[in-house]
């Protein structure tokens, strides 16, 4: 009837049943983590903790076989998902080699490009970042400047600079967007598998507010790439860097960024913390359910192959106000200042996740992006 | 199951589109009883669906928010919930007549008095609930008229004999669900309505809402209502598989109500000053926004109930909770 819908979804007993088994592999590996570190959920990086995880079959879970792929449903990668980002498991090191670039070059790369590196992304070895934003292009992200020249015999000469790339420090491999004609603003943008260690790239880590170095620079000086480093077409940059965004943007990582914080809450809390913060639990968890089953309805209409975009930017809008209230909460109600080296778990937590918070509204896609989306579906612009 | 909803939602907001015209919402609201509208609803079967079909909670909240979204002023969506906590041998008597609901019920002397009945004036029929027993009256008296600003009546009304029973549902949360998903619809309603106006009305030069600061307030509306109906929709999900009502009443309630308040604020701003005329149909939607979060409970209401339940669950024990199989 609407511009939007969200039909329910109710998960297969297959999703079900795996959630069990990830619980019971949780509460096995878990105890060690301390709960800062645990705070930074699909932020933290681990590798051992990925190579794990590809053990169990959880990465690549969605991919055919013939890739190192599980050939499970979409649902059940939903629900080891959640698991994992509800219990605070450092994920960030597959991230976005599981989530974005695999399922990129499933449908944009070529077949040895996917033979090369899908097994070894699903066995929790290969890891990946992004290269989209420059100094010049953060939003506006068709301005991208960075060069990729092509050479007489068929290779490419890269140089520019790429910014805030999450990652880039422990990534094995990039997927960049570059500028292979000026012609055309959109047009002229195509997408490059680059390997890291290919002479020219350096590296700079970018310290945050938080004092952590997640995101770099990465500059490209005379960077020579093969031909066969391009990733589907020359010129169609664009269009696959928009499909491959709709990835990011619909998850369970969206609103569950500051559960651990929630947690934290109520040890401080206990039994009977007064009428004002038993409201304020209340409400908190009215918003969270409904997020919840907000994020299964896109999931399950991803899985039928549907397009949501429109459901999945309003999913992140409300999802990182939601998760950005949570800091500002913990603080009304008890007043505690936040402490990177408190005594308690929850000042080291509040201090982690007040200082992450900013990034909720900015990363993949800006808040002012989102509902531009949404004014968009809703026939507006 | 989703498909059936969606034909007889489809239904219901076919005939009330035709039929609940701005005319039908003033004559109503200055007192008029929609009689004729009330046989068409009866002739579609609308009512008596708590009468051996399948999932008659999907079916009810579908019809609900469909009445929220034209502002029905009939009491079908309180004679639904009557038919739904109601003994089926109690029920079966009531055939398809008009059943108003009370929100308070008291004893004064050797009679009862049902506070704040909504429609009370228009049915002699009325439910309530004293001390968890459910009080119905067949042949109550108004002993007095009042409403609250969505000008649809919440009555007094007065009854010397009345039978009870025991209720085959929590009549409360069922009730807070009713407001939630006429809320809900109403939500969707005022968003259309925005989107329109922002689109046709010109200033400088261009519809307003080619304006961002027009554009990025109405993604704020439409995520609200997106809320708003998931949360309502899911209780009544929940009724049908037998789960936690109240809780999901209470996940409902609270969270279409936050909802209501930013639309209809959000809907007023955009409109401006044309919306905020009698004449605009902009308030028979708001009015009702603003009288229905306060009825069944208020936000803070059902955020201390589910407060409750979260402090009870702890930190290991909300995670469990939250994704248990939905």
């Amino acid at each position: 009837m609407g511009a939007f819908s969200f039909e329910p979804l109710t998960l297969p007993d297959a999703a079900e049943r795996l959630r069990a088994e990830v619980r019971a592999f949780l509460a096995r590996e878990m105890a060690v983590i301390p709960a800062v570190i645990r705070a930074q959920s699909w932020s933290g990086s681990d590798a051992a903790f990925s190579r794990k995880l590809g053990a169990q079959g959880w990465l690549g879970m969605t991919w055919p076989k013939k890739y190192g792929g599980h050939e499970r449903s979409m649902l059940e990668r939903y629900v080891m998902l959640e698991e994992m980002l509800a219990a605070g498991a450092p994920v960030g090191a597959h991230w976005i080699a599981d989530r974005q670039s695999g399922p990129l070059l499933l449908r944009f790369g070529s077949e040895a490009q996917r033979m090369e590196h899908l097994p070894a992304i699903a066995r929790g070895e290969r890891f990946f970042c992004i290269g989209m934003s420059e100094p010049d292009s953060g939003s506006d992200l068709a301005a991208v400047r960075s060069r990729a020249e092509k050479q007489p015999d068929g290779s490419w000469r890269v140089n520019g600079r790429k910014l805030w790339t999450s990652g880039a420090h422990v990534a094995h491999c990039m997927i960049a967007l570059l500028r292979t004609s000026t012609e055309s603003k959109h047009g002229g943008l195509t997408q490059f598998l680059i390997d890291m260690k290919t002479p020219g790239i350096s590296v700079r880590p970018i310290r945050d507010l938080a004092g952590h170095s997640h995101f770099n620079e990465v500059t490209f000086d005379n960077v020579r790439l093969p031909a066969t480093a391009i990733i589907g077409q020359e010129g169609q940059g664009w269009s696959q860097v928009t499909a491959e965004l709709a990835f990011e943007r619909s998850g369970p990582e969206r609103f569950l960024s500051c559960f651990r914080l929630i947690a934290e809450m109520l040890r401080i809390a206990g039994k009977n913390p007064g009428e004002r913060a038993t409201a304020a639990f209340g409400r908190l968890y009215a918003h969270l359910a409904t997020l919840r089953r907000m994020s299964l309805s896109v999931a399950g209409r991803l899985s039928r192959g549907e397009d949501p975009a429109l459901e999945a930017a309003m999913v992140k809008d409300l999802g990182a106000l939601f998760e950005q209230d949570i800091p500002q909460l913990a603080h009304d109600l008890f007043g505690i200042a936040p402490d990177a080296h408190g005594a308690r778990d929850y000042e080291r937590v509040l201090a982690e996740l007040t200082m992450a918070s900013p990034s909720f509204s900015l990363r993949g896609g800006t808040r002012e992006i989102l509902r531009g989306i949404i004014a968009r579906g809703l026939g507006l612009r | 199951m989703d498909d059936t909803r969606a034909i007889l939602e489809n239904a219901v907001n076919g005939l009330l589109m035709e039929e609940v015209t701005q005319k039908l919402l003033h004559e109503s609201e200055e007192g008029a009883f929609a009689g004729a509208l009330w046989a068409k609803l009866e002739a579609q079967g609308l009512i008596a669906i708590f009468d051996g079909l399948e999932n008659p909670f999907l079916l009810a909240g579908a019809i609900i928010r469909a009445c929220g979204r034209q502002a029905l002023p009939l009491p079908l969506p309180e004679t639904l919930v009557v038919h739904a906590v109601l003994p089926d041998e109690l029920r079966n008597t009531l055939g398809t007549t008009p059943i108003a609901l009370a929100e308070t019920v008291a004893r004064e002397g050797s009679s009862w008095v049902f506070g704040r009945a909504a429609f009370g004036r228009q049915s002699t029929n009325v439910l309530g609930l004293y001390d968890g027993t459910l009080i119905f009256a067949r042949k109550a008296e108004l002993a007095g008229k009042g409403e609250a600003i969505a000008r649809d009546p919440r009555d007094t009304l007065r009854a010397a004999a009345v039978e009870t029973a025991t209720p085959k549902h929590d009549l409360t949360a069922l009730a807070a669900m009713m407001r939630a998903s006429q809320m809900a619809g109403a939500i969707e309603r005022v968003l259309e309505l925005t989107v329109r106006y922002a689109t046709e009305r010109v200033q400088f030069g261009k519809p307003i809402g080619n304006f961002q600061a027009i554009q990025q307030q109405l993604a704020i509306l439409a995520g609200e209502s997106a809320a708003a109906t998931r949360a309502a929709d899911a209780a009544w999900e929940e009724a049908d598989r037998g789960g936690n009502v109240r809780i999901a009443a209470a996940i409902a309630k609270a969270r279409a109500g936050e909802a209501a308040g930013k639309a209809a604020s959000i809907a007023h701003q955009v409109h401006g000053a044309i919306g905020f005329t009698a004449e605009h149909v902009l308030h028979h939607f708001t009015r009702r926004l603003w009288t229905w979060r306060s009825e069944w409970g208020h936000e803070s209401h059902w955020h201390g109930e589910l407060g409750r339940h979260v402090l009870m669950l702890g930190a290991e024990g909300l995670w469990p909770d939250i994704a248990t199989p939905a």
